[in-house]
């Protein structure tokens, strides 16, 4: 059951990265990799300030902010100076590998015995529960400070993703949706697409940086090499996620992300329970990608892709 | 009113591609004026569309349109006073969001876009009730992706996006040739009729001659990126199909009376 | 349908299998119209394998046969099925069948009349019919109008004639009541027989045309113009020896001269033309103003317009030309020299109208232009020049048959001096 709960709750945290994967390879159709550098920046930034004694709300915020300032710095990169999606990315990614280790001062920061952003929630539960150390969550016992944890970061998934949803939905998010579909027709009605771009990377570095955050809390250290992959982590959840729904409408697709980063985790959860060495997880990963990627689907992928190059060439 | 004044541009400059695209264009387009611009392949015709549009800048040269010089304005801004429609029907709408959604777009066409909802219910019954002016009963299909209809209801579309806020002028270019035969024709002259209907000022550009015999009221002719000629008022109520031909005609062999020929002509021409 | 030609002494039997109904109608008449100006203008439509014949058939046979009536040709449909037969005379078309007897007889009747014929060595494989018409035939040329090329056109310099039926000339000029409504206008023009086509300098690019009719007699404005009067001497036809054969308007020329046994000659010719290669003004001389160049490149283009290919092949070309390589002409304004023949000048203009075949033998110029103009408007206007840049010229203008009336000329007193 620890192994369903902790798939469950690193699950939803990673939802998060997922949707920021998703505005950006969906929505905005940018091949953004920024994102291995943010959920680092994010994580680092909120570990520092926690041990320097800030809360874990106001930590958590930075780091979100954080990462959506990396966003800005590709988005800027690719519009400004018309440095190539990926390039931009490559850039700014290799550029926060220092700037998380100065940021940290060493390789690694520990957060023991301090202050999570679900020790409220926890304290809630010990006061529920007359101070037992554990819950009895459908018959098994769950450890206090794994179901806080759970809990926390389910409050805080929903309430983003239904913010998100809201937000695609108003005149900037649909112009922002249009963008990445048809950059010539959002600039004839008057919207500046790269603008539009930039604003997206923010959005969904964002998002990518608050799930940093939320993991070092989780696991209890912020670590340099903590982002590595990250990027395909987040495709294989939205591949699988877009297996699940079909995506029409925002509030789907979304619902697809979440559920397929929490599928992906328990996938991953069984595996490694079942022998899979942990070193050999990236490679899986990344073929499972593969995979879906040149499967029909796939295809589908990448025509999307080539057209809108075409109409913006 | 439209005024174009020495509107100059050259791609690929000091290259052995180099193209003089536009040599100089002046044109002055009366407000409600519907024009049309015709021209053989590489004539310039879509550059200078393009060049109104604001798809790059030119070198030298001026745009104004009515008395805003919008010469040094981006694309997107130009959007405020420019309603365009593609010669690709999947150029002017975004495919995989609905037809509502479309639409919304091009409500705001040039304006602030804010964080309010898009598809207020009241705003829905405004697109329901002037998208079924159309007669395409898309009205109904108001939720279904853009990407289900056909070129020619893309097509319709896009022009009705272009024209819900009356644009100050509105650019067509070539919206009717990527259609087919009645599509272009029912296109070309809803086309027509929007124009009459808001009294519109206009720039077509269109490869057919028909249709620039039939649509607009003004003709402008263009060769290696100059005018060459212009049919307006009275003149333009008589030119047929053949007459533009002529004039086309007319325009290549004058090409070909270079240096010696002129010469020949000096000795034998009297 | 299928169209098998046979040539019989002067007779061309035609046998149609198939079908002649609208679908084949078309292509039945063009088939048998490239027979035509092949030169032969006795036909037999051999219908005996003919399935089905319609309306439209019918009419295209018609049309034939008002064709070739008009050349003095005959035609008419041999060993007829007993379908075809019911038709026509149902048709009351029963005349068109030829009896069988009718068929052997029909050997050219030479209008020998008044001339003589001789023929003449053939030139890159045309071949010369001379006809003689009228002994000491002369043509009295005169010079009208005074305006020196691409100078302002002043009011003294026009003047104003009538094209009646015995005058022909050539020049620019323009049908309008006075010099200042024709100053927008001016442009080439040619008279033949009261006929008078003129290209208006006003930009339509379509030419006009005049003809005298009852009391009405053409009258042109014309700021340069040479025009003739008097008999032709002699009438050259000329046809290719084989297809694929043409003549070019030099060697026409020089046919002319020797003929005429003179230096100096006119000539009208109705010509089926292989290609032309001329210029016309596009804008009237009359609104050159003082500071205009319109000789000078690059701004001659916006006064001149030239072919730029040989142009309108196939068509019928009714021509005007004055030549001469007497040197005391050398002064006479208007006639320029021809590249390919030193020490020739002339002066031609065409006008192209569609091919209509002219009849065999000797003719007369008057009844031949009208059955040129009969039902047909010009399509152009152009005054011929010869293109002599090296590799890429366009060359002569050139003619694949034809008929041409000429005759010594002689310049008026006034003309010369």
């Amino acid at each position: 059951m620890t192994l369903v709960i902790g798939a469950f709750t690193i699950g939803l945290i990673l939802s998060l990265l997922s949707m920021g994967v998703w505005i950006s390879f969906r929505i905005l159709r940018y091949c953004d990799i920024t994102v291995d550098g943010s959920i680092t920046l994010g994580a680092s930034v909120t570990a520092v300030m926690i041990i320097n004694g800030w809360s874990p709300w106001s930590a958590t915020i930075a780091g979100t902010l954080a990462g959506g300032a990396a966003g800005f710095a590709t988005g800027m990169l690719h519009t400004k100076f018309r440095i190539q999606e990926l390039l931009a990315g490559i850039l700014v990614m290799t550029a926060l590998y220092s700037v998380n280790l100065r940021v940290m001062g060493k390789s690694n920061v520990p957060l023991i015995n301090v202050e999570n952003i679900s020790s409220p929630v926890g304290r809630m539960l010990n006061r529920g529960t007359g101070g037992a150390d554990s819950i009895n969550l459908l018959g098994w016992a769950v450890p206090i400070q794994d179901a806080s944890m759970l809990i926390t970061v389910l409050i805080i998934t929903v309430i983003v993703a239904l913010f998100i949803r809201r937000f695609l939905l108003t005149h900037l998010g649909t112009a922002m949706r249009a963008t990445g579909e048809n950059p010539q027709m959002v600039r004839a009605q008057g919207v500046n697409n790269q603008t539009m771009i930039v604003f997206g990377l923010v959005f969904a570095n964002a998002l990518v940086g608050m799930s940093g955050a939320l993991l070092a809390q989780y696991q209890g250290f912020a670590d340099v090499q903590m982002g590595i992959g990250m990027i395909v982590w987040g495709l294989a959840s939205i591949i699988i996620g877009e297996a699940l729904v079909s995506k029409c409408t925002p509030g789907f697709a979304l619902c697809g992300a979440i559920m397929g980063t929490i599928l992906f985790r328990l996938l991953v959860a069984i595996a490694l329970r079942w022998g899979l060495n942990p070193n050999d997880l990236k490679l899986v990963t990344a073929v499972f990608v593969f995979a879906a990627l040149v499967l029909p689907g796939g295809i589908k992928y990448f025509i999307g892709k080539y057209s809108k190059e075409k109409l913006n060439g | 009113m439209v005024s174009i004044r020495d509107l100059t541009k050259t791609f690929f400059p000091k290259t052995p591609n180099e193209v003089k695209a536009l040599r100089g264009i002046d044109l002055d387009i009366p407000e409600g004026c519907f024009a049309a611009i015709i021209g053989t392949n590489g004539s310039g015709k879509s550059t200078l569309l393009n060049a109104v549009a604001g798809t790059f800048k030119p070198d030298q040269g001026n745009i104004l349109i009515g008395r805003q010089d919008i010469t040094n304005w981006a694309e997107y801004r130009r959007a405020s006073l420019i309603g365009r429609v593609f010669q690709n029907p999947f150029a002017g709408t975004a495919a995989e969001m609905t037809i509502a959604e479309n639409v919304v777009m091009a409500m705001r066409r040039g304006c602030r876009r804010g964080l309010g909802l898009a598809l207020r219910r009241s705003v829905r019954h405004e697109i329901a009730e002037r998208i079924s002016s159309l007669k395409m009963g898309l009205e109904d299909r108001l939720d279904n992706p853009i990407g289900t209809l056909s070129g020619g209801q893309r097509q319709a579309l896009t022009l009705l996006m272009a024209t819900w806020l009356r644009p100050s002028l509105l650019l067509l270019d070539e919206h009717t040739a990527a259609l087919d035969p009645k599509s272009a024709a029912q296109v070309a002259e809803l086309t027509l009729e929007i124009i009459r209907r808001e009294k519109l000022t206009a720039l077509m550009v269109t490869h057919s001659m028909q249709q620039a015999v039939q649509l607009p009221e003004h003709i402008i002719m263009m060769h290696k990126g100059e005018i060459v000629r212009q049919f307006g008022g009275q003149e333009k109520a008589r030119v047929r199909v053949s007459d533009l031909l002529a004039a086309f005609d007319h325009v290549r062999r004058q090409e070909q009376l270079d240096p010696a020929v002129s010469e020949i002509l000096g000795s034998q021409y009297v | 349908m299928n169209l098998e030609t046979q040539i019989q002494g002067s007779r061309a039997v035609l046998k149609v299998t198939g079908r002649l109904d609208a679908a084949w109608a078309e292509h039945f008449h063009n088939s048998i119209q490239e027979v035509i100006r092949e030169g032969h203008h006795h036909l037999r439509i051999d219908t005996s394998r003919l399935e089905y014949l319609s309306s439209a058939g019918i009419r295209s046979l018609l049309r034939i046969q008002r064709e070739l009536n008009s050349v003095k040709g005959s035609f008419g449909i041999i060993h007829p099925s007993a379908f075809v037969a019911e038709t026509l005379r149902l048709s009351g078309l029963q005349q068109m069948i030829m009896p069988e007897s009718e068929t052997s007889d029909v050997e050219t009747v030479q209008d020998a009349g008044m001339s003589s014929l001789a023929a003449l060595q053939p030139i890159s494989g045309i071949r010369f019919e001379k006809h003689s018409l009228k002994e000491q035939g002369k043509i009295t040329v005169q010079r009208n109008g005074r305006w020196k090329s691409w100078q302002p056109v002043r009011k003294e310099d026009a003047v104003e004639i009538s094209f009646s039926k015995n005058i022909f000339g050539l020049g620019i000029g323009a049908p309008e009541h006075d010099i200042e409504a024709a100053r927008t206008r001016f442009g080439e023009f040619i008279a033949v027989s009261g006929h008078v086509v003129w290209l208006p300098g006003d930009g339509t690019a379509t030419p006009d045309y005049l003809e005298q009719a009852e009391l009405f007699i053409p009258r042109l404005h014309v700021i340069q113009s040479l025009s003739g009067e008097g008999d032709f001497s002699h009438l050259l036809r000329f046809s290719p020896g084989e297809k694929g054969n043409f003549l070019n308007i030099s060697d026409l020329f020089l046919q002319v001269l020797q003929t005429t046994q003179s230096n100096a000659a006119a000539m009208i010719g109705i010509v089926e033309v292989e290609g032309l290669v001329g210029s016309s003004l596009s804008k009237s001389p009359g609104l050159i103003s003082e500071t205009d160049r319109p000789g000078d490149f690059p701004e001659i283009r916006n006064w001149l317009r030239f072919c730029g290919e040989r142009i309108h092949s196939q068509t019928q070309a009714l021509v005007v030309s004055f030549l001469s390589r007497d040197p005391s002409h050398s002064s006479i304004p208007h006639l320029s020299p021809l590249p390919s023949i030193p020490g020739l000048r002339v002066h031609t203009h065409a006008s192209i109208l569609p091919y209509r075949p002219l009849q065999q033998g000797i003719l007369e110029l008057e009844s031949s232009v009208r059955t040129v103009f009969e039902d047909n408007e010009p399509i152009d206007l152009l005054h011929l020049i010869e293109d002599d840049r090296p590799l890429i010229g366009l060359g002569q203008s050139a003619f694949i048959r034809g008929a041409c009336w000429c005759a010594p000329l002689q310049f008026s007193k006034e003309t010369s001096s």
